[in-house]
């Protein structure tokens, strides 16, 4: 996308947002978002109807990016259908409710430690009836918060000065955060959720889950190392989230696994184990490679050489499947994006060696 | 014959735990009796033997012992597989539709009770150059294996 295009659907994002949400600025990542009112703004539960609040100054806990502040706002203030409550002896009564916004905007003039901002804006038409039933004239009801987009990962730095981009980035040659230093963005989230969801023993999945979380977990540390930091940190999040959310096709796979019991191995999750994988390589990662970019020869085989490591590819039979399972999805990866006149190896914003934690 | 492979196999039910890997499982299956499979005919390369030729060998020097033990099949191809169960006395038996005979593979294939195996795209994602597996496992009445193989195919063009 041209910057031309960018901006004009930013704007769009106002009116439209879902068209929108694919569209990421790259400036945009690692930073933390906060939404809120400070106490010069200080909105009171009776004038902003929001749910469950105490009656002072209101931000939002710290966010992956706006769209989750945004969301946040919406959940935790109006009822977005409408309402009719009590209000100064009377009802107040207000109609459905819309919400725009500003996007996030670079602003380096007057915010030098904040310069990204953005604006929730949640509108309504509200009624007033006294106690007597004498009603007011419709008007407008309106909560604006301020969201504020700030760079405070540790190792992190923002670009700063006229002319700056306002990226938020891991200065080249910085430390390379990895688990369990960090848990909480990128790859190493990812790697964390992996961790945090490990089956019980006799799960299915268990054996799956486990070498699926030790090449999560190799595959990041690596990534500092590799021609593009950032393409690996956008990959894997993408790839194995497929799998950790269970989505698509993920519930039937699982549900084929029960037809290994019949088998009456000792290790029924071992046959479980490769039904996952040829599903996970095959469709996840083929899939988060056509988005993404295939990634340059030198990083994909690094990955590979990383995840030798883990127990289950010690198998000489298992480790040279992965390995082939690997070579056509990125084959498929490569011819997709050659046909459709994209860069092969990567898309423009993941290009480089610095990238976030 | 068959009482004392029953009690190893018990024996290694018991003792197998998800602590342990692949390796220890092939390791246990090659006391057990092996199973030998077929395609018309010709013999197919099983995990156990393969694992045997890429012991020790780097990945490069695998890769063509790899893909010779593995057996092309076309999406839509159907075959019937010949499974034989070999004891360690040397004594074979025909299981192939032994209804203690269980078949199962890891994606693209639809299999039979009977080792009738379809490649099937709906079994997928199921593209040409991909691998899938089939396992092939020989049940007691107490549906705990006896012998265990699994055979690597790759759908080609």
């Amino acid at each position: 996308m041209d910057s031309k295009n960018f901006i004009r659907c930013w704007w769009l994002v106002a009116l439209l947002l879902p068209a929108c949400a694919s569209a990421q600025d790259n400036r945009l990542l690692y930073l933390d978002w906060r939404g809120g009112a400070g106490s010069a703004l200080a909105l009171t539960c009776q004038e902003t109807w929001r749910r469950g609040c105490s009656p002072s100054t209101y931000w939002i806990e710290k966010a992956d990016d706006f769209a989750a502040v945004q969301a946040q706002v919406v959940r935790d203030f109006i009822p977005m259908a409408g309402h009719t409550k009590p209000y100064w002896g009377g009802t107040m009564t207000c109609g459905a409710a819309t919400v725009s916004v500003v996007p996030p905007h670079l602003v380096t003039f007057c915010c030098p430690s904040t310069p990204w901002v953005a604006r929730v804006t949640l509108t309504q038409q509200c009624t007033y009836a006294d106690q007597l039933g004498r009603t007011s004239g419709p008007y407008q009801s309106e909560v604006s918060l301020g969201v504020n987009g700030d760079c405070e990962r540790p190792a992190f730095a923002r670009t700063g000065g006229f002319g700056s981009t306002g990226e938020c980035y891991r200065p080249q040659g910085g430390p390379c955060i990895k688990y369990p230093e960090n848990t909480t963005t990128g790859c190493n989230k990812t790697t964390a959720d992996m961790y945090a969801t490990m089956p019980p023993p006799g799960d299915l999945k268990l054996i799956f889950h486990q070498a699926q979380t030790c090449l999560s977990h190799q595959a990041c540390n690596a990534r500092c190392h590799m021609d593009n930091c950032k393409w690996l940190e956008v990959v894997l999040p993408d790839f194995v989230g497929l799998y950790l959310r269970f989505e698509r096709e993920w519930p039937q796979v699982a549900q084929a696994c029960d037809t290994y019991r019949s088998l009456g191995l000792p290790l029924p999750q071992m046959a479980c184990a490769g039904r996952m994988a040829n599903y996970h390589i095959a469709a996840d990662l083929a899939d988060a490679l056509t988005r993404h970019g295939c990634g340059t020869q030198r990083d994909w085989d690094m990955v590979y050489e990383v995840i030798g490591s883990c127990p289950t590819t010690g198998d000489p039979v298992i480790r040279q499947t992965v390995r082939s399972l690997r070579n056509e999805a990125r084959a498929t990866c490569l011819y997709r994006r050659t046909a459709q006149g994209f860069n092969p190896s990567i898309e423009e914003p993941y290009r480089g060696q610095v990238c976030g934690q | 014959m068959r009482t004392m492979i029953a009690a190893t196999v018990l024996t290694l039910s018991s003792t197998i735990s998800c602590a342990q890997t692949i390796q220890d499982l092939e390791a246990e299956a090659a006391k057990l009796p092996a199973l030998k499979a077929s395609i018309y005919g010709t013999q197919l390369t099983g995990a156990r033997e393969l694992g045997a030729a890429l012991a020790g060998k780097s990945d490069a020097q695998g890769q063509p012992i790899f893909e010779a033990a593995t057996r092309p099949v076309r999406i839509g191809e159907s075959f019937q597989m010949t499974v034989e169960m070999v004891r360690p006395g040397g004594a074979r038996q025909d299981v192939t539709a032994d209804p203690r005979t269980k078949y199962a593979g890891t994606g693209c294939l639809l299999t039979s009770t009977s080792g009738f195996i379809t490649v099937a795209q709906d079994v997928g994602p199921c593209r040409p150059g991909m691998v899938t597996e089939l396992w092939v496992s020989m049940v007691d009445q107490q549906n705990r294996s006896q012998a265990w193989n699994r055979y690597v195919f790759k759908i080609v063009e």
